[in-house]
This record gives structure tokens, C-alpha cells and sequence, in this order.
């Protein structure tokens, strides 16, 4: 049989004799229980060959090796974004859609934005964007209507949204693009507005209605979601990030991301979840991509083996779904996108395909129904994946034990785990559970695994923020007093973004710490995580060096300019931080 | 025929704007009809006991038939719910927050699930004509999409500004065609309001000592037919005098069939009510304000739509 392990990754280095790579007195956490601290360690091949001692390290050392003395710095494995939304957050404006740019513009100059995107763009078919202001068109006595936009331009697609109402105008031209005509039926949770009588559409679309536009217009041209990709991943991989999940993808992202991979560029390990549903975007050859097209994209860097669904809604317009009713409501427990019994089939048909399944799950009645779900799965299937709670803002106490008992990876998001005028105001609907939410202690009290997800662009995409407040559960910029929930120790919060985080990859045995023979993905600080007072000082970490599959990814110090290592990206990464205040 | 769909008034308006003045008075009011209020701050409703029947956290009932709830989370939920109970309604009064924006809550009324139970009648924003100019300006945004929303505008406390700021008020804030109610102390008819055509030939519209809007009632009728487009001209050129217009157009467009008009503010409807029973005649009442000559106009410009 032949030995397939010498087939190297297509973006590791090539072998030489020796070691590629050693990094010496350095202070290591290697978030490896045997040997937890280690001086130096030995790369070859994308591989950690030797942990240990600078003498044993030495012992590796050929001319080809290039040997970098780390002066005492802190090293550890590199950290696990386990639930974000590159495209999401940055897609839209690399689309360069229409933007009047003005917060009320009046009638004429929203025509005169439109005329002049119009002739700017002359190869784009469609002219999309935001926004007018229905005010300003009462006030100037003119109706928004199909034919004011037609009035100036009737051959091609026009559509704008408006500030305040979630409505859409549309031209006559993008109305018959979309097949909105006198015969459409309303959608459920909008309409189409009309005029008296004849039932013809007037242009103004409500609500779910203008998703009618969205469907019939271009997706985000592949250049936009390719920039976005690759801006996040790059922003990422300089705060110390090796591996991420983008959760909810089509196949256009899926090709996206597969464009960055071939070339090389891709500098974080990405699980990418095609999207069960079409609430954020039309996702076409969904059942193609689930059913095996998927593995079309898989590389080194690249998975498609999971699928991400919204199963309840969130806080602010209390859709999340509960086991009692919501706090000061007599019986509204929230409500939930799919039947139980969809959930069921479709975890259980999942786990058989070996997908996992990355479910949205905000209020305690979701994650309940969720579990159960899990459970009837496993009773069919036996082990199998290890299916993922996203968000898991508040779990019930009951279900705590279950996440380890199940083998369900406990997914917590930032956002809500520190005060903060968005989490003690947009959240205050939850009431006085709000000190319950994002429960990580009870999870790891009950000997569950837990990861998070930053969420970009619900929050920022440094995992530096949410990393000190899960130790603290205080406002990182100490904006507001107080804390929110039970922290974690430090230790916990670094095991819960490194080992525990390729756990719920499915790679824990190849990656997530620094051990020999697992892939080389490394991350040197510009302080001691363990010899700090992480309160307003942890998230101001900064990354000096990021290493993954033995490969040199972040250099912004150019310790390896010039060598055979050298970074591939030769210009700074673009900076996605929160502008501190 | 189906059930007559429930008639919607959305009040809107910013923060001390008067709103709660109005639902107190609209609930207690001696208007015979059972209405049922959606309201915001469920505490802030001040009624006196000897009325209430029967009171809980989020519901109050009263003697004369009037239900006052509280507003919950997710509005289109709570609807169905109170469509689907077999509660008696005449009419449904939702009082938006003093920070929403109320043209989102009448958006809910055009969704297909409600069509066969409700009829947005219209969004009445109130405008406290003594602050309005000193809000923050991060209010200034939302007060103008609660304008926008408007069908009908109140303009309260007016008694506590002067004539040259109301009048100034009127040509900076409002549209073409938008009628503007002055009114103090929530003291307005629940028939302007709400629309309620008591049986008889006159509404009973009072005047009062204040600097009121007067309210007049218009009848007018033919047996020849109208142009539909003219009538929509006229009702266009009338629209900020004319409160509300109800009745049957006899038009050439659609000769055969009723055409049911129903205006009220800025909102109007026209839908096919069936073919005539017995011959065709356009019959439209309205209430309009007592302008210089307006009485004149109204029965002017429908005469001039006739063909």
C-alpha cells in the first residue's frame, strides 16, 4: 500500500533536509496537558517535529534551518473563530452599490445619485442602493412611485430602499425583472403596494416584499464577496487567528473562498456552513452542495461539512424561542423558523452525511428542541458529528449536562457577554435573565465543551474583546461598571479558543495545541496571557507572529524577511478593530 | 357578503405629545361603541373605577365595552390572537411608542394575513405644537417619519403657542394635502377620530371657545356619472380640508359595478362593492373643516367631475 502522509499540504512548504523552522527561548503554552510549558520548538514539513528544551531543539538544527530566538516571549496555539460572517459584514460595500451618501436627501438629489451611479456604471445592469426619504417626497408633493424612477430612467433596473420603513422603490423596468405584476401575490410578512382598482404595482414594495428585488438582482458580484473573504481572513490571521467558521455560505461564497484557497492566500483553516435556509441570501444548488458537490471545494484549508439554520429569532424583537413565556409577557415564548420534527429529520439526515449542524439557538426553548433533536439522532445513528448550538445566549439549567453527554459543542458569542449600552439596552428584553445569559461556566461546570464566535458584524471580529470578557465579564473599555454572567479562568477561556475549537472541527487530534506530529500552527504575543491582569489589558494583545501548517502568515515585525520563510503577504493587514474611544 | 373587516387607528406621536390624553378620553367617551386600545404604557391609563369591570396586569375591561390591553412584543402575534378571540370589536386603537416609528406598524395592516379581518382606517400623529422645534435634533428624524406616516396630523397644545409659531409650524412640517387638527385637551369628536356616522341627518359637531378646527358635515349625491380620474383630482385638490370622505361613486370607468370611496386624511381607498341595487347614484358624505367657502368647494368640484 502506498504511504500516503508524505502528500503535503498544497500550501506548506517543500521538504528540505532538518528542520524549517525553530523558534527558541520563547515562553510557550502549548495547551498540551502532559508537557504544558516548553522553551522552543522544531517545525518540518507543517508539522511541530520537537516541543521541548532549546538543547533539544538544537539537535534539529541543519544550515537550511531558519532559527528565530523568540527573547522570552509568549507563544501558544493559535485561536478558533468558531462562528462569523466575513462576507456579511464587509460584502455589501465592496458591491459598490448606489449611495446617495446623504442622511435626507431630497427628491431631486436622490434622481441626481441615481443618474450619476447610472452613468458611472454603465455596464451594470441593475442600480441598487439606498436611500430616499419618504418625508422629503411628501414635503415636495411628489409620490414615490414606479414612474418618478421611470420618469428619468425606464430601461434599466432601478431600486432603492427607503431609511426609515424597510420599503423599496422600484422602477417599472425592475418590477417586470422581478415578475412583480397585478397578478403577484403578496408575500407573508410584507406586500406589494398598489394602486386603486387595477391592482398594478405602484413600485413601493413593504417589508418581505422587496425581497422579491434582492432575488431577481445579481448576487454581490464574486470580486465583492472574493475582497471580503479575503480582508476578514487577513484581518483574522494578524489577531492570532488560525481557524474560523463562516457560517451560512451559497455557492457563490463557497467559490469565493475556493479562489483565495488556490491561490494560496488563504491564511486561516475555514468549516464553511451552506445555509439550510434563504433568509439571508438565495442559496442556489443547495441539495447539490449537500449532497456531495461540496466536497468540490475541499482542501487543506477548506471544508463545506456543515449547514447553519436560524432555528429561533433573537432578543431585540423577542422572537428568541423560550421554555416559559418571555419576561412581563403573559404567554409569548417567541417563535421558531422550523417544526420540531424538521429539526429532527434533518439532524439525523445530516449527521448520516457526516454535515454538521450549526443551529441558531437564542432562547432556552430552542437549544432544548435542539438537543432533543441531537438526542433522537444519536439513538438512530450512534456517534456521529458533533453538532454545534450557535449563540446558546440562554440555556436552562437542565440542559447544561447535556452538551458533554451528547457530544454538542456550546457556541457562545461575544456581543452579550460584557455590559455595554447595546447589551444592557437593545437586550433589556430579556429582563432579569440577562445575568444568566451566555452561561460558559455552567456548560464547563458539566464538562461540555465550549467555543466562540465573534459574529462579525453583529460584533467586532477581534477575538481579543470577547477572549478578556470571558474572563472578566466586564466592558473591556470600562465604559460601564459591573459584570454580566460568571467568568471563566483564564486558562478555560485559552483551551476554549485553541483545543476546544478544533475539537468542534473535528481536528483536535492534528490540531489545537502545541504537541508533536499535530500541524503547526503557532502564535506569539506581546504578552504573558497567564502574568496579566486581564482587566482593560487582554484585548489590547497584539499578535507578533502567526504561524499555520508551519507557514509564516503574519509577520508585521519581519522577523522572517528576506529567508526562504518570508511571509506571503507583503502589505499590511487591514484593520478591523473597534475605533477605541 | 363577509364580515366587515375591523377598522385600525394607529396613534402616533413623539413622547408627551398628548397621546394618552386622547385614549383616556376615546375610552371613556360616550360614542356607543366597543372599542378595543393597544396601549404602550399600560399603567398610564387613568380610568375612573366606577367603569372598569374587570382589570388585570395587561388587560382592563369597561363598562361601556371598551377593552384596554397592553402592547406586546411581537405585534403581529398578538393581531391574530386578538382577531381569532371572540371578544366584540367595533374598532381597534393601537398607540404607538413615543420612539417608533408608526408607518412600520401600519405596514403590518397591508400584510395578506389581516386582509380578511382588519382595514388600516388611518395613523393619527399628534404634534405638540409648543415643543415640537425644542427636541433634540436626534429626535428631529423620528418626528418626521411619524409625520410621514400621517394620514391625519393633531396639532396640540396650541393654547401654549403662538399664532405665528402654529402657523409657521404648518409650512415647515407638513405636506401638500395633509390635514392638520388643531386640538386641546384631546377635546376632538371620536366621529373625526375615529369616523363613527351616528344615524341622522347631522353629525353633531361641537365649536368651542378655544381656537378650534371647526368641523362641518357634507353631503353630496347625482345620478349622472362621474370621470373616476377627475374625482380623484378633486378629492387631491380638497385633500387637506377634507377629513373624511365616505360614500359610492357612480363613475364611466366601471359603470356596472359600486365603487366604494373612503378618504380619511391623506389615506384612500377605492374598492369594488358590487354591482348597483337599484339605480346607480354617487352618494358621498364627508367632514370637512369650515374654511372660507369650503362648503362651496367641495359640492363645486364634485359637480365639475360629472360627465
Amino acid at each position: 500500500m502506498v504511504n500516503s502522509n508524505p502528500y503535503l499540504s498544497t500550501n506548506a512548504p517543500q521538504p528540505v533536509d532538518g528542520a524549517d523552522l525553530v523558534l527558541l527561548s520563547g515562553k510557550i503554552y502549548t495547551v498540551d496537558d502532559i508537557h504544558p510549558w516548553a522553551e522552543a520548538v522544531v517545525i518540518r514539513q507543517g508539522k511541530f517535529i520537537a516541543v521541548g528544551s532549546n538543547a533539544e531543539a538544537e539537535q534539529h538544527i541543519t544550515q537550511t534551518t531558519i532559527v528565530r530566538d523568540l527573547q522570552g516571549a509568549f507563544a501558544m496555539p493559535g485561536l478558533y473563530d468558531m462562528h462569523t460572517h466575513p462576507d456579511l459584514a464587509l460584502g455589501p460595500q465592496y458591491s459598490d452599490y448606489l449611495d446617495v451618501g446623504l442622511e435626507t436627501p431630497t427628491a431631486e438629489e436622490v434622481k441626481q445619485a441615481i443618474l450619476n451611479y447610472a452613468n458611472a456604471n454603465p455596464d451594470r445592469e441593475w442600480i441598487f442602493g439606498k436611500h430616499f426619504v419618504h418625508y422629503n417626497f411628501r414635503k415636495a408633493g411628489i409620490e414615490p412611485h414606479r414612474k418618478w424612477l421611470d420618469s428619468f430612467i425606464p430601461d434599466r433596473p432601478v431600486a432603492i430602499m427607503d431609511r426609515q420603513w424597510g420599503s423599496c422603490m422600484a422602477n417599472s423596468k425592475a418590477l417586470e425583472l422581478a415578475g412583480i405584476n397585478e397578478n403577484t401575490p403578496d408575500p407573508n410578512n410584507g406586500y406589494i403596494v398598489r394602486e386603486p382598482l387595477s391592482q398594478t404595482p405602484t413600485g413601493i414594495l413593504v417589508d418581505g416584499a422587496y425581497a422579491m428585488i434582492a432575488a431577481a438582482m445579481p448576487p454581490p458580484p464574486q470580486t465583492a464577496l472574493e475582497r471580503a473573504y479575503r480582508e476578514g481572513a487577513r484581518f483574522q490571521s494578524s489577531r492570532g487567528v488560525v481557524a474560523t467558521k463562516y457560517v451560512h455560505v451559497c455557492e457563490n461564497r463557497l467559490n469565493a473562498l475556493r479562489s483565495i484557497d488556490v491561490a494560496g492566500d488563504l491564511p486561516v483553516r475555514v468549516e464553511a456552513a451552506i445555509s439550510w435556509q434563504d433568509d439571508i441570501f438565495p442559496v442556489k444548488r443547495r441539495w447539490e452542495l449537500l449532497a456531495g458537490e461540496r466536497h468540490f471545494y475541499r482542501s487543506n484549508r477548506i471544508n463545506a461539512n456543515a449547514v447553519k439554520f436560524h432555528f429561533d429569532g433573537t432578543a431585540e424583537p423577542r422572537t428568541s424561542y423560550f421554555l416559559s413565556p418571555w419576561p412581563n409577557e403573559a404567554s409569548w415564548r417567541g417563535s421558531l423558523n422550523l417544526t420540531p420534527e424538521h429539526i429532527k429529520e434533518m439532524v439525523t439526515d445530516m449527521d448520516r452525511r457526516g454535515i454538521r449542524v450549526i443551529a441558531h439557538c437564542t432562547g432556552d426553548g430552542a437549544s432544548d428542541i435542539f438537543l432533543d433533536a441531537v438526542e433522537d439522532c444519536r439513538r438512530r445513528n450512534g456517534a456521529g458529528m458533533r453538532h454545534q448550538c450557535a449563540h446558546s445566549t440562554l440555556l436552562h439549567e437542565g440542559n447544561l449536562s447535556r452538551f458533554a453527554e451528547l457530544d454538542v459543542i456550546a457556541e457562545f458569542s461575544p456581543v452579550g457577554w460584557y455590559p455595554s449600552d447595546f447589551t444592557i439596552g437593545a437586550r433589556s428584553a430579556y429582563g432579569d435573565r440577562l445575568q444568566e445569559v451566555f452561561n460558559v461556566r455552567g456548560v464547563l461546570d458539566e464538562g461540555g465543551v465550549t467555543v466562540m464566535g465573534t459574529d462579525w458584524p453583529v460584533s467586532s471580529i477581534d477575538p481579543w474583546i470577547g477572549f478578556e470578557a470571558l474572563v472578566t465579564r466586564e466592558n473591556p473599555w470600562g465604559e460601564m461598571d459591573g459584570k454580566l454572567g460568571r467568568p471563566i479562568t483564564i486558562e478555560e477561556a485559552i483551551r476554549m479558543l485553541t483545543i476546544s475549537g478544533a475539537y468542534s472541527m473535528g481536528i483536535e487530534d492534528s490540531a489545537g495545541s502545541i504537541t508533536v506530529g499535530k500541524t503547526a500552527d503557532l502564535i506569539v504575543l506581546d504578552q504573558n496571557l497567564l502574568d496579566i491582569d486581564p482587566s482593560g489589558q487582554l484585548h489590547k494583545t497584539e499578535v507578533r507572529l502567526t504561524v499555520i501548517d508551519g507557514e509564516v502568515v503574519n509577520d508585521p515585525e519581519n522577523w522572517l524577511e528576506n529567508t526562504t520563510m518570508a511571509c506571503r503577504f507583503d502589505t499590511p493587514a487591514p484593520d478591523f478593530r473597534p475605533v477605541a474611544i | 357578503m363577509s364580515a366587515p373587516l375591523t377598522p385600525v387607528t394607529i396613534i402616533a406621536g413623539y413622547l408627551g405629545s398628548g397621546k394618552t390624553t386622547i385614549v383616556n378620553r376615546l375610552l371613556q367617551g360616550d360614542h356607543g361603541r366597543k372599542i378595543t386600545v393597544m396601549v404602550n404604557d399600560f399603567g398610564a391609563i387613568n380610568i375612573d373605577a366606577d367603569l372598569i369591570v374587570q382589570r388585570n396586569q395587561q388587560v382592563m375591561e369597561l363598562s361601556n365595552g371598551c377593552v384596554c390591553c397592553s402592547l406586546q412584543g411581537d405585534l403581529v402575534a398578538q393581531l391574530q390572537k386578538l382577531f381569532q378571540s371572540d371578544g366584540e370589536m367595533d374598532h381597534l386603537l393601537i398607540e404607538a411608542s413615543g420612539v417608533s416609528q408608526p408607518g412600520r406598524i401600519a405596514s403590518v395592516f397591508g400584510y395578506p394575513q389581516f386582509r380578511a379581518t382588519a382595514r388600516l382606517d388611518a395613523v393619527l400623529t399628534l404634534i405638540d405644537a409648543a415643543n415640537v422645534n425644542t427636541l433634540p435634533p436626534a429626535s428631529t428624524g423620528l418626528v418626521r417619519s411619524q409625520i410621514e406616516a400621517a394620514d391625519i396630523v393633531l396639532l396640540t397644545k396650541t393654547d401654549l403657542a403662538a399664532q405665528t409659531e402654529i402657523t409657521a409650524l404648518r409650512e415647515d412640517l407638513f405636506f401638500p394635502g395633509l390635514p392638520v387638527i388643531e386640538v386641546i385637551n384631546g377635546d376632538i369628536p371620536a366621529e373625526v377620530l375615529l369616523g363613527f356616522h351616528r344615524e341622522g341627518p347631522r353629525i353633531p359637531l361641537p365649536t368651542t371657545e378655544h381656537h378650534h378646527t371647526t368641523f362641518h358635515a357634507l353631503k353630496w349625491s347625482s345620478k349622472k356619472q362621474v370621470s373616476l380620474a377627475e374625482f380623484r383630482t378633486a378629492m387631491k385638490k380638497l385633500s387637506s380640508l377634507l377629513f373624511r370622505v365616505k360614500g359610492f361613486v357612480y363613475c364611466t370607468e366601471n359603470p356596472e359595478i359600486r365603487i366604494l370611496y373612503q378618504k380619511v386624511g391623506s389615506r384612500e381607498t377605492f374598492d369594488l362593492a358590487g354591482p348597483w341595487d337599484g339605480k346607480p347614484e354617487s352618494r358621498i358624505v364627508a367632514i370637512a373643516e369650515d374654511f372660507d367657502g369650503s362648503k362651496v368647494n367641495f359640492l363645486d368640484e364634485l359637480d365639475r367631475c360629472l360627465i
